[in-house]
C-alpha cells in the first residue's frame, strides 16, 4: 500500500513507519542524463561521472543493493554469487516479503565508505536513495543504477526486465516476468461478476485511490474502490464521515503495529466505524506487499480476491 | 611586539582541534585500523582504504572543523553585535532561509537530475535573507529592529518550509526533506567544500575584522560612534559575513543547533568579557566541539541513523540549562 502514497498527497502516514526507507524507495528515472552540475555564482564545477546501465558486454560480478525494493528485485533476478550485499530493511519481515531470503546476504545500511569497501561493479539504488551517498559513490567511479519506485501492476513486469538487462540475467528475468503476466491474466479472468464495494483506510485516514498501486491491486481482484467513486486521486484523505456514507463491503486495512503503537492508528478503532462495518468484513493486506511494486502482489490480489468471490456470491 | 593574552588558551583549543580531527579520521563505517589507514594513506598506489580515506573521511572531518569554526566564530560575533546572550546565527534568519532554498530544491526533484542545486539553492536563500534582513531593519539598524526583523524572516523561511511539505505531493520528498533538516555530514565529498570554500573565506574574513567594534560597541553605541566606529560598516560585516559563511555551511550540513549559541558562553570569563577576544578561541572551539559530536555519530554506527543536528541539540539544550544555573549561582 506504501506504493500507493508514492502519489500521496501527504506524508503523514508514511512519517512513522517509514523513517528509513524514505531515502530509499523513489521516483522517476533519468539515470542516462545524471550529470553533476554546479552551478553557483559563477563557480562551475567539473562535470563529472555520468552513468550508464547500457548493455554491458559482460555481467556485474558484484552487485550492491541499496534500497528496500531494489533488493527484491536483485535477489529474485541475480544469482547468489552475484550479489553481494542487500539493505537492512530486506530483512525485516513487516516491510520485505524476501525477509528469510534477505538474512542469507550481508547488509549494508546505505553509508558510502561501507559500500565502496566492499567493491561493487554495480550498485541499485532508489532514486529518493540519500543523494549525496549516490553522488559519492559515482564520484569514486562506480556504476550506481537507480529505480523509480514502481507504480503500476504492467511496469513490474517492465521493471524485472529492464534489471534482468542490468544484472546480465535476462532469461530469468524473461520467465518471472511472464510467470507475473499469466498470473495477473488468471485473477483478472476470474473476477466476479458482481463487483463489491471496497473501501481502503489508513491509518491517519488515508486512502488509495486512482493512480496509485493499491488501487490496482483492489480493481484487479474485481472489487469496486470507492475512492474511485468519490474522485480521490492517489492516496489523500478520506473523511471518516464519507467512508462511512459510502458504506463499503469490504473494508482493506494496511499492516497494524501493536508494537509500535501511534496516534494514527486511533481513528481504526472509531466506534462509527465499527459500526458500520457490523454489517462488511474486514481485510488486512500487508504493507510488505505494496510498498514495493514486486510481482508478490499477485499475493494480495488472491487476498482480497477472495473477499470479492465471496461477497460476489452475497449479493446473488 | 606584546604576547598575545589568549595565545596559551588558542594553543591548547588548536591541540584538542587537532586531536579530534585525527580521531575522526580513525572512525567510520569500516572497521580499519590506525595503521592500516595510516599505511593506506601515505602509500604510493590508490587502494579501497586510501580512497576510503581522502575521498569520504577527510572531507567529512574537514566539513567538520568548518562547519564548526564557522558557527563558534558567527555566534561569538552575533552576541557581540546585538549584545544579547541568546544571539545565535539562526537568530537573524539565514540558517532557516538556506533550508528554505533547499527544501525548494529537495521538492521541486531538482536534486534528482542535478545534485548540487541543492547547495546552490541553498546559498541563494541565504542572499535573499541577508539582503532583506538590513531591508527590514531600517537603516539606522537599531539593534532591536534587527532582531526583531531577523526572527520575523526565520519565521517565513519556517513557515515556508512547512508549507513544502504540507504541499509535497511525493511522501518520499517530504522524508528527505526533513531528514535533510536534521543536519548531517554523512558522506559529503570534497566537491562540497570547493562549492562553499569561497563562501567561506569571504564570511570568515568579514567576521574577524568586527573584533575592534564590537570591543568598542560593547561600551555603548554612544560611545562606540565617538570612537570613531561606523556602526552600519559592522552591522554589514558581522551580517554579511554569517550569511555567507552560515548559510555556506547550512547549504551542506543542513541546519545545526546550539553550537553557535554554547560555544561563547563557554569561553566569555577565559578572555575576560571581551568580544574582540572571544573571536578566534569561538571559532576553535566551535570546531572542537561540532568535530567530537560527529564522533560521538559515528560512534554509533551507520545502523543508528542518528543525524548530527539531533545530537547537538540533544546534549546541547541540557547543557545550556546547566550554563545558565551555574551562572546564576555565581551572581547570588
Amino acid at each position: 500500500m506504501l506504493s500507493g502514497i508514492l502519489q500521496g498527497e501527504s506524508s503523514t502516514r508514511v512519517a512513522f513507519h517509514f523513517m528509513y526507507a524514505s531515502q530509499k524507495v523513489e521516483m522517476r528515472n533519468k539515470i542516462k542524463k545524471i550529470m553533476q552540475m554546479a552551478f553557483l555564482v559563477g563557480l562551475v564545477i567539473s562535470p563529472a561521472v555520468a552513468c550508464a546501465d547500457q548493455n554491458e558486454a559482460e555481467a556485474p560480478r558484484r552487485v550492491v543493493s541499496m534500497n528496500l525494493c531494489t533488493d527484491q528485485f536483485s535477489m529474485l533476478l541475480a544469482n547468489k554469487e552475484q550479489l553481494v550485499s542487500v539493505s537492512r530493511l530486506a530483512s525485516d519481515s513487516t516491510l520485505s516479503v524476501m525477509s528469510e531470503e534477505a538474512k542469507a546476504y550481508p547488509v549494508n545500511f546505505g553509508g558510502a565508505e561501507e559500500i565502496y569497501l566492499m567493491n561493487p561493479d554495480l550498485v541499485i539504488a532508489g532514486t529518493y536513495t540519500n543523494q549525496t551517498t549516490v553522488q559519492m559513490l559515482r564520484g569514486l567511479g562506480i556504476t550506481v543504477v537507480q529505480v523509480p519506485p514502481v507504480r503500476t501492476i504492467s511496469d513490474i513486469a517492465k521493471e524485472l526486465r529492464r534489471l534482468g538487462k542490468v544484472l546480465g540475467r535476462e532469461q530469468q528475468a524473461e520467465a518471472l516476468a511472464q510467470q507475473f503476466t499469466s498470473e495477473i491474466q488468471q485473477l483478472i479472468d476470474a473476477q466476479p461478476d458482481e463487483q463489491a464495494r471496497a473501501g481502503v483506510y489508513y491509518a491517519n485516514g488515508y486512502t488509495a485511490g486512482d493512480g496509485s498501486l493499491v488501487n490496482e491491486l483492489i480493481t484487479t481482484a474485481g472489487l469496486q474502490n470507492i475512492a474511485n467513486n468519490l474522485g480521490l486521486k492517489g492516496t489523500s484523505k478520506l473523511p471518516l464521515e464519507l467512508l462511512i456514507l459510502e458504506d463499503p463491503q469490504l473494508l482493506v486495512e494496511g499492516t497494524q503495529f501493536s508494537d509500535k503503537p501511534a496516534l494514527a492508528f486511533e481513528l481504526l478503532a472509531h466506534p462509527a466505524l465499527k459500526r458500520t462495518l457490523g454489517n462488511s468484513g474486514r481485510v488486512m493486506v500487508e504493507d510488505k506487499y505494496t510498498i514495493c511494486g514486486l510481482p508478490f502482489v499477485t499475493q494480495a490480489i488472491g487476498k482480497l480476491a477472495n473477499q470479492a468471490t465471496k461477497l460476489g456470491a452475497q449479493a446473488e | 611586539m606584546t604576547k598575545h593574552p589568549d595565545a596559551p588558551l588558542i594553543m591548547a583549543l588548536c591541540l584538542i582541534a587537532a586531536a579530534l580531527f585525527v580521531t575522526s579520521l580513525m572512525i567510520g563505517a569500516a572497521d580499519l585500523t590506525f595503521m592500516q589507514l595510516i599505511k593506506a594513506a601515505f602509500a604510493a598506489e590508490k587502494t579501497p582504504v586510501s580512497i576510503v580515506f581522502w575521498e569520504i573521511r577527510v572531507p567529512r572531518a574537514l566539513l567538520g572543523l568548518i562547519t564548526g569554526a564557522t558557527l563558534g566564530l558567527s555566534g561569538a560575533v552575533l552576541q557581540g553585535l546585538l549584545r544579547n546572550p541568546l544571539a545565535e546565527p539562526g537568530l537573524i534568519g539565514v540558517s532557516s532561509s538556506a533550508s528554505l532554498g533547499a527544501v525548494i530544491a529537495i521538492y521541486t526533484g531538482l536534486t534528482i537530475t542535478m545534485p548540487f542545486a541543492l547547495p546552490a539553492f541553498a546559498l541563494f536563500g541565504a542572499a535573499i535573507a541577508a539582503v532583506l534582513l538590513p531591508m527590514l531593519a531600517g537603516g539606522r539598524g537599531q539593534t532591536l529592529t534587527l532582531i526583531l526583523a531577523g526572527v520575523a524572516i526565520s519565521s517565513i523561511a519556517t513557515a515556508l518550509t512547512s508549507l513544502a511539505l504540507n504541499l509535497s505531493p511525493n511522501p518520499f520528498a517530504a522524508m528527505e526533506i526533513v531528514f535533510w533538516m536534521l543536519g548531517s555530514l554523512n558522506d559529503r565529498s570534497m566537491q562540497h567544500l570547493y562549492i562553499i570554500a569561497p563562501f567561506i573565506l569571504i564570511g570568515w574574513s568579514l567576521l574577524l575584522i568586527t573584533g575592534r567594534g564590537l570591543n568598542a560597541l560593547s561600551l555603548g553605541e554612544e560611545t562606540a560612534h565617538t570612537m570613531g566606529v561606523s556602526l552600519p560598516r559592522l552591522r554589514f560585516c558581522a551580517i554579511a559575513g554569517t550569511a555567507a559563511s552560515v548559510g555556506a555551511v547550512t547549504a551542506v550540513t543542513g541546519t545545526i543547533g546550539f553550537i553557535g549559541l554554547i560555544v561563547p558562553h563557554l569561553l566569555r570569563k577565559m578572555v575576560g568579557g571581551e568580544p574582540q577576544r572571544l573571536l578566534l578561541p569561538s571559532a576553535i572551539a566551535g570546531a572542537c566541539l561540532l568535530t567530537l559530536a560527529d564522533i560521538t555519530v559515528k560512534l554509533f554506527g551507520p545502523q543508528s541513523n542518528l543525524k548530527l543536528g539531533v545530537l547537538t541539540a540533544i546534549v546541547g539544550a541540557p547543557f545550556f540549562l546547566w550554563l545558565i544555573i551555574k551562572q546564576r549561582r555565581a551572581l547570588i
